[in-house]
């Protein structure tokens, strides 16, 4: 339960989850939504992997990532981004989608 | 599904059968002779008894189905979870069955210390357990499986469902009677609503897939 309460703790964790919960997205199409390195992106997904919050499906040289959420895992999560645990100001602009280009970056 | 598993529900099935057949063989002599002492409610425990073991065999030819779904194959952990919540619910079924049978038996003296609460109770922490599980399972695979984001947002929002269900049910257990019998009323329905939702799911053909 640490792992979740820890996965749970990060906005930018927070919002691949809600990303995933709309259908499963490739790494490519997550780092889109993001103004941050791709190895930090990658250290989000291990940390949500770890919490088994996500699954990682590898498809050839695509990984794709499905949401793993239990209802009281779902229940954190509104539970942390309704009080905004973890969301630090300079990261508020992380909350919005990213306009950019759709990258065709693969994992 | 599992030998374990299977063993287990045919055993509870075997007892209530063998259950049943006693409790009215130690009243059959009022049965015959005097079926005006067998009060309304005793034609009632009379009729359980004769289709608790046949619901518990239909249930688990339908659990033998629905972890083999045409086209597809569930995951692990949902093929586990399916068989263990049926190893569990079979015996809790004969339990149900045994006592219905003890007050058949005994003249309905046990009526008084009634197994309804506990029932509920345990009922309830099942669909809590189930409900919580169900939404963290992986999407079913193969040719006919559902379109993965649907099948999660739908599991998630049945979850919800089951859970609250469940919630609703265990608070039940400690009201009176009238008002837990409302709240049962209310809520089973929903709960099965949701459980067909989900089994709905499993009937649809394949959707579109993440993009690569």
């Amino acid at each position: 339960m640490n792992l979740v309460f820890k996965a749970l703790a990060d906005p930018t964790r927070r919002r691949v989850l809600q990303l995933l919960r709309e259908r499963p997205m490739t790494a490519g199409e997550l780092a889109d939504h993001f103004p941050v390195s791709k190895a930090t992106l990658s250290g989000h997904f291990a940390v949500l992997r770890e919490a088994d919050l996500i699954a990682a499906d590898k498809q050839g040289a695509t990984i794709i990532y499905q949401l793993r959420l239990s209802v009281l895992e779902d229940a954190l999560l509104a539970f942390a981004d309704s009080f905004g645990i973890g969301f630090p100001a300079a990261e508020l602009s992380m909350a919005s989608p990213m306009k950019r280009r759709p990258s065709s970056r693969k994992a | 599904m599992n030998r374990v598993a299977k063993l287990v529900c045919w055993l509870a099935i075997v007892e209530m059968i063998a259950v049943g057949i006693a409790a009215v063989a130690a009243r059959w002599t009022d049965i015959i002779h005097h079926p005006q002492v067998i009060s309304l409610f005793g034609w009632r425990i009379v009729f359980a008894l004769a289709f608790f073991p046949v619901w518990a065999a239909y249930g688990l030819t339908r659990v033998e189905r629905r972890l083999n779904p045409q086209g597809m194959v569930l995951s692990m952990a949902h093929r586990r979870m399916t068989e263990v919540g049926y190893a569990v619910i079979c015996p809790l079924m004969a339990g149900m069955d045994t006592w219905f049978a003890a007050i058949f038996a005994k003249h309905q003296m046990l009526l008084n210390a009634s197994p309804q609460p506990v029932g509920l109770l345990v009922g309830g922490a099942l669909l809590v357990v189930f409900g919580n599980a169900s939404a963290k399972f992986a999407p079913p695979t193969g040719p006919a499986a559902p379109d993965p984001g649907a099948w999660i947002r739908a599991s998630l929002r049945n979850g919800w469902a089951t859970v609250l269900s469940g919630l609703a049910i265990m608070a039940a257990a400690f009201a009176p009677s009238v008002p837990r019998a409302i709240v049962v009323l209310t809520v089973l329905p929903v709960a099965v609503f949701f459980a067909l939702e989900q089994r709905r799911l499993l009937r649809g053909g394949p959707g579109p897939r993440a993009t690569a």
